[in-house]
């Protein structure tokens, strides 16, 4: 399964890979912010994209937006700071599959990736 | 108000330093900023929007975040001020701020900004707010000061 990371801080990345990777996930591409999202998602086709919310120049609930409106069956999650119940419920609904909030371990993460897929299959 | 959210946001910090296993922590008074911002050579600034405006800053010295940063790696060791350090001790400080205003009272919604970081020595800082209050949240391995400036309407 290939997973797309878009999040402004490459510490981000990098824990990210280091949790799914073992796990059996292949990143396919990691961005900074949601403008960049938007124009690579097309050319990579991931089976899901992690974005963070809060991201300089374009943020996620945007970028989500942008691409939901052209891939209406893009698997999306967010991977924020942010638990706020309004944006939890503003993703909910354009479509974004699963919100997870930082700071989290390798363990939870994997555990809602494979859910996802999980419940996405089913 | 202030010193309310000012604790919100200094407990938030504790519970993550006590997290990444940063022990014998002691969350401080709440005082003006002059007497208690002036030790650390890091600060991390990260703007409030929406019902509070300012600015939450962060400001502590390079060791205890080369500790810090050290045990969001997973324990690898920290000794220079690179770029994974710059984004992992960015990351704490949008962590922290994140868990903060959404653990502010219902009805409040907070947006924050990506961090700003800034190192050097003597640093001085002029908030441009109107009212600010800090916490100085004392560990083994130094202080971390928490400065909360808001824009009152």
């Amino acid at each position: 399964m290939k997973v797309m990371i878009v999040d402004d801080s490459q510490f981000i990345h990098m824990a990210v890979k280091s949790a799914l990777v073992p796990a059996g996930y292949e990143i396919c591409g990691t961005f900074n912010n949601g403008a960049e999202a938007v124009e690579a998602y097309a050319n990579l086709k991931p089976d899901l994209l992690i974005m963070d919310v809060t991201m300089p120049v374009m943020d996620g609930i945007t970028a989500a937006r942008k691409i939901l409106s052209d891939f209406p069956d893009a698997k999306i999650m967010m991977l924020t700071a942010m638990g706020r119940e309004d944006l939890v419920l503003e993703a909910k609904e354009i479509g974004i599959k699963a919100y997870k909030t930082k700071p989290f371990k390798a363990n939870e993460l994997i555990a809602v990736v494979d859910g996802l897929f999980l419940s996405c299959k089913n | 108000m202030l010193e309310n959210h000012l604790k919100i946001f200094a407990g938030t910090v504790s519970d993550m330093l006590t997290q990444l296993g940063i022990g014998e922590i002691v969350e401080g008074v709440y005082t003006c900023p002059a007497s208690v911002i002036e030790q650390g050579d890091l600060l991390v600034i990260i703007g409030l929007t929406r019902d509070i405006r300012g600015s939450v800053i962060y400001r502590l010295s390079s060791d205890l975040a080369m500790t810090i940063t050290s045990s969001m790696l997973g324990g690898s060791s920290v000794n220079v001020i690179d770029d994974m350090f710059k984004n992992a001790i960015c990351e704490f400080a949008n962590m922290v701020s994140g868990m903060a205003v959404s653990a502010l009272p219902v009805g409040i919604l907070v947006d924050i900004t990506p961090p700003t970081l800034v190192i050097g020595q003597e640093l001085t800082i002029s908030a441009g707010c109107n009212d600010i209050l800090v916490s100085k949240i004392e560990t083994s391995l130094g202080h971390l000061s928490v400065c909360l400036a808001i824009n009152k309407e």
